[in-house]
C-alpha cells in the first residue's frame, strides 16, 4: 500500500476522533513511515511495519474506552466552591427541582388514571352485559321478543367487547406497574451511586 | 503483567530514551528493540501521557524537507526516572527473595 493510502485509510477509520486528534496521529504514523523509508525501507514495506489501520484504530479506540473509565472512577467529591454555589443557589434550583418532580407526579397520575379508567369502562361493560343479558329473559318471557333480542343482541357485543378490553386493561397495567418499579430503581441506584464514592 | 504495571514501566522506558538527548519516535523505538517491543501506537499513547504530565516537551523541527518531533526529557521525568530506579532496587531484593534455592537461576 502507499503512503498516502494508509494515511487516508487510517484518517476515515479514525472518524470517532475530533479533527485535531485525528490529524496528530495521522501526522504521527506519516512520520513513522518517512523515518523507516529513510532507514532504507520501502514505500510498501514501511507502510507495512507501521501495521494495519484496523489494529490502529481498534487500539485507538480501546484507550478512549479506558481513559473513560478512569476518568469516571476518579471523580472528585465536591470542592468547596461548588458546595457554596449549591447553598447559595438553592432559592434557584430547588423551586425548580420541585417543580419538575410535580410534573413527573403529575404524569405518573395520568397514567395510572389511564389505567383506572379502562378497567372501569370493562367492568361497566361486563355489568350491563350480564344485566341486559339477564334483563332480556324478561322479556323473552313476557312476550317482548324483539326487544329481547335486541337486548340479548346488545348484552352480548358488550360482553365481546369487555374480552377485548380485559387484555387490554391487563397489558396497560402490567406496564404502568413495570414503569413503576423502574423509576424507583433507577432512583435507588442513583442515590447508592453517590454514596459509594 | 498487570497492564497498569506495564504502561507505567514503558512511560519510564521512554524517559529512559530521551533522557541523555532528545529524540524522535522511530529513534525511540529503535533504542528500546533490543530491549523491548513496542509499537508505534503504544508509544504516541505514552508520549502524549508523558506530555500531559510534562515529563517531557516536544518541539517540531525540518528535518529532510519534512517536519519531524522531537521529545525532550524535563526535570520532573528525570526525577521519574529515578523514582523508579528506587522503586525497582526494592523489588529486585524482593525478586532475589523469591528465587533464592532456585535449581537454576532465571
Amino acid at each position: 500500500m502507499r503512503k498516502e493510502e494508509f494515511l487516508k485509510s487510517l484518517r476515515r477509520k479514525l472518524w470517532k476522533l475530533s479533527a485535531a486528534e485525528r490529524e496528530e496521529r495521522v501526522l504521527f504514523y506519516s512520520e513513522m513511515i518517512d523515518d523507516r523509508m529513510e532507514e532504507g525501507l520501502s514505500e510498501a514495506a514501511a507502510v507495512r511495519s507501521v501495521g494495519s489501520t484496523d489494529a490502529i484504530s481498534e487500539e485507538v479506540l480501546r484507550e478512549r474506552k479506558e481513559k473513560k473509565i478512569e476518568a469516571a472512577a476518579e471523580r472528585k467529591p465536591l470542592s468547596g466552591t461548588n458546595i457554596l454555589l449549591l447553598v447559595l443557589g438553592f432559592p434557584l434550583w430547588f423551586p425548580l427541582l420541585a417543580a419538575a418532580f410535580a410534573v413527573a407526579v403529575a404524569l405518573y397520575a395520568v397514567l395510572v388514571s389511564v389505567a383506572v379508567s379502562l378497567w372501569a369502562v370493562f367492568v361497566s361493560l361486563v355489568a350491563s352485559g350480564v344485566g341486559g343479558l339477564v334483563a332480556s329473559v324478561f322479556y323473552f318471557a313476557s312476550g317482548g321478543t324483539p326487544l329481547g333480542f335486541a337486548l340479548l343482541g346488545a348484552s352480548l357485543a358488550a360482553l365481546g367487547l369487555s374480552i377485548f378490553l380485559f387484555f387490554a386493561c391487563k397489558e396497560c397495567t402490567k406496564w404502568t406497574l413495570n414503569l413503576t418499579k423502574q423509576a424507583f430503581v433507577s432512583v435507588k441506584n442513583r442515590i447508592l451511586r453517590k454514596e459509594s464514592i | 503483567m498487570d497492564i497498569q504495571l506495564k504502561r507505567g514501566i514503558l512511560d519510564v522506558c521512554v524517559l529512559a530514551a530521551i533522557k541523555d538527548e532528545e529524540s524522535y519516535g522511530y529513534k525511540i523505538i529503535k533504542d528500546m528493540k533490543p530491549y523491548v517491543e513496542m509499537s508505534e501506537s503504544t508509544l504516541y499513547t505514552i508520549l502524549k501521557r508523558l506530555e500531559h504530565q510534562r515529563m517531557l516537551t516536544v518541539r517540531t523541527a525540518e528535518h529532510g524537507g519534512r517536519l519531524r518531533k522531537y521529545y525532550r526529557i524535563t526535570r520532573a521525568g528525570l526525577g521519574r526516572i529515578e523514582d523508579f530506579k528506587d522503586e525497582w532496587r526494592e523489588v529486585m531484593q524482593m525478586y532475589k527473595f523469591v528465587t533464592k534455592g532456585d535449581s537454576y537461576n532465571a
